[in-house]
């Protein structure tokens, strides 16, 4: 079976890059607008990836209502990259922080063995470009990895198949990247 | 076996051809090519389609690197093309003397590059203009992070109703290496199909800041001094840009910064200095565009500094928040001349992210001694910035 998965972009320049890598892994991918109207077209689709974009998601923002209304009725898979990752944490009551931007490359430590990092070594290096970080992850979630020195780089849902990285696995100067895509996907 | 996405790369090229004869018909296509891989390949696709319907143009626009054009013109000759070569330096130097902002620049480059393309479509009787748009240019385009001489319609720009044609861009939706497998497939000459990239508005984004003949005389001349020692640095892409001279500068954010580089790599103390350069450069962080401050860095053992560049640019956007770059000088400073220059190399395939390589300190030296023969040069950089948060040219 040809697996859909639909990518939710803010508005992010690598969200495109995204589209690219899984189309390339040989799956269909539909890159869409995050909006409310989206939601009535994610039935067909198998698995939810919400990527990146240049703006802040306040509390009360239209985008992060659509995001609390896709976690709240979903059991699909859903992956959150970068501002992705930052509002599952805010759909889900958890806070963020301006103090810790980072930009290029990183060290990327997995604390504990998951189906999302099946496969790859404890310590790798990626890319990530974000001014904000996860600095209180909400009580259903759990850090799969951090940063070498400090912030959240993953994390995932306790119950659901719910997942968020800080980093960017799509592009190219990430480590382990396609294999973070693919392991994602295959849990659809 | 290739493949563009899900496609195998034969299907691909197969379906491009058939979909640019439909759309073109009977009618005349004008090409602009610059000889970079991107227009060549679009040109030769159309080529491949419509035969010699296409009339490809090269424009001088004056900011195109010493004994470019000829170049790029056999080259393109040699794959069966034909090419003419329209001046227009005159016109594009009069409007951009004395221009600093990086936008400016680069609108009013677009601008004037689309009235002679239009002036040259009509003189053709074409009704099509092709050219090498790929993924990357709309996207930072269109995310507001830089103004690509090269994208319109992507914008809200009708070029029918602006300028009397219409645009096809056959590799839109297309990355670098991507464009690079159609032309080995294309069997496109390996010079053109691995040469680096070359922004669309050339060296006018390469000097920095204000626009002054001098300045672009200088960088000319220097770029080919130093042609093929650049060529020796493992990069993806490798060259120079001119700034005015930086000034020696501290604030308590930088002494914070000095002290934080002190404490993660031990290098600092006395003989550490700081210059602040004149000219706003671009950068990108978290998706959003930055348009400030280079940071220039000196310590007299540079080869220390160089070696530590992964760590000090992991913590300057922590401490520095009015700097997009850190640049280390790798010269000593003279106190006389009055421009800067800053080495840029980067490691990348597609462009979207890319890496600072490590250069030995020998092959920087001898860039410098180069470089420096020039006497209105005072100091030269090397810019460790990776991208994010830097973007690879400077505006």
């Amino acid at each position: 079976m040809n697996k859909k998965i639909a990518i939710l972009g803010p508005g992010g320049q690598y969200n495109h890059l995204i589209f690219r890598r899984i189309k390339e892994l040989g799956y269909h991918a539909e890159l869409m607008p995050l909006v409310k109207k989206t939601l009535d077209k994610i039935e067909e689709y198998d698995s939810i990836i919400i990527g990146g974009g240049p703006a802040r998601l306040e509390n009360n923002s239209e985008e992060l209502k659509v995001v609390k209304e896709l976690l709240l009725n979903e059991d699909k898979p859903v992956l959150g990259i970068c501002l992705g990752f930052q509002a599952i944490s805010l759909a889900y009551g958890g806070k963020l922080t301006r103090t810790q931007p980072a930009f290029g490359p990183q060290k990327i430590i997995v604390k504990e063995k998951n189906e999302l990092f099946e496969g790859i070594p404890e310590v790798f290096l990626v890319w990530e470009s974000h001014n904000d970080t996860v600095s209180e992850l909400p009580k259903e979630f759990k850090v799969l990895a951090y940063a070498e020195k400090g912030h959240i780089e993953a994390a995932k849902h306790i119950k659901k198949k719910i997942y968020g990285v800080l980093f960017h696995p799509e592009v190219e100067h990430s480590q382990f990247g396609l294999k973070i895509l693919l392991n994602f996907i295959t849990l659809a | 076996m290739m493949k563009i996405y899900d496609k195998n790369i034969e299907e691909f090229v197969d379906e491009l051809i058939n979909s640019l004869r439909k759309i073109i018909g009977d009618k005349y296509v004008l090409a602009a090519v610059s000889g970079g891989v991107d227009s060549t390949v679009a040109t030769y696709l159309t080529w491949l389609a419509v035969g010699d319907r296409v009339k490809a143009y090269i424009i001088d626009t004056g900011f195109m690197r010493e004994g470019e054009i000829e170049k790029v013109k056999s080259l393109l000759e040699s794959m069966g093309l034909q090419v003419n070569i329209y001046d227009a330096s005159e016109l594009f130097y009069n409007s951009l003397i004395g221009k600093s902002d990086a936008e400016e620049k680069r609108k009013i480059f677009r601008e004037l590059f689309y009235e002679t393309l239009a002036k040259l479509v009509k003189e053709e009787n074409a009704d099509f203009l092709v050219q090498g748009t790929i993924a990357p240019d709309w996207i930072e385009t269109t995310g507001g992070i830089k103004t690509q001489h090269n994208v319109l319609t992507q914008i809200g720009i009708k070029p029918e109703l602006k300028y009397g044609f219409n645009l096809i861009e056959p590799l839109a939706n297309l990355y670098k290496d991507q464009v690079r497998m159609l032309a080995k497939y294309l069997k496109i000459p390996e010079e053109i199909r691995e040469r680096q990239p070359f922004p669309g508005p050339g060296l006018l984004v390469r000097c920095v800041g204000e626009f002054e003949l001098e300045k672009l005389k200088a960088l000319k001349n220097m770029t080919v001094l130093c042609e093929d020692l650049l060529m020796k640095i493992d990069a993806s892409q490798s060259f120079l840009a001119i700034f005015k001279k930086p000034r020696m500068t501290t604030s308590k954010e930088i002494s914070d910064f000095i002290k934080e580089v002190k404490n993660i790599t031990g290098i600092g103390g006395r003989g550490f200095k700081t210059f602040e350069f004149y000219e706003r450069v671009t950068g990108i962080k978290g998706d959003s565009r930055v348009y400030s401050k280079m940071l220039g860095i000196y310590y007299k053992e540079v080869d220390l500094l160089l070696r530590a560049k992964d760590e000090i640019v992991k913590v300057f956007p922590k401490i520095l928040k009015k700097h997009t770059r850190i640049a280390i000088m790798v010269s000593e400073p003279r106190p006389a001349g009055k421009y800067a220059i800053a080495i840029r190399a980067v490691k990348t395939s597609d462009f979207m992210t890319a890496s600072v390589p490590y250069v030995d300190i020998k092959l920087l030296q001898n860039i410098v001694d180069e470089v420096m023969k020039d006497k209105r040069i005072t100091q030269v950089y090397y810019d460790i910035t990776p991208k994010p948060p830097a973007t690879i040219e400077y505006e």
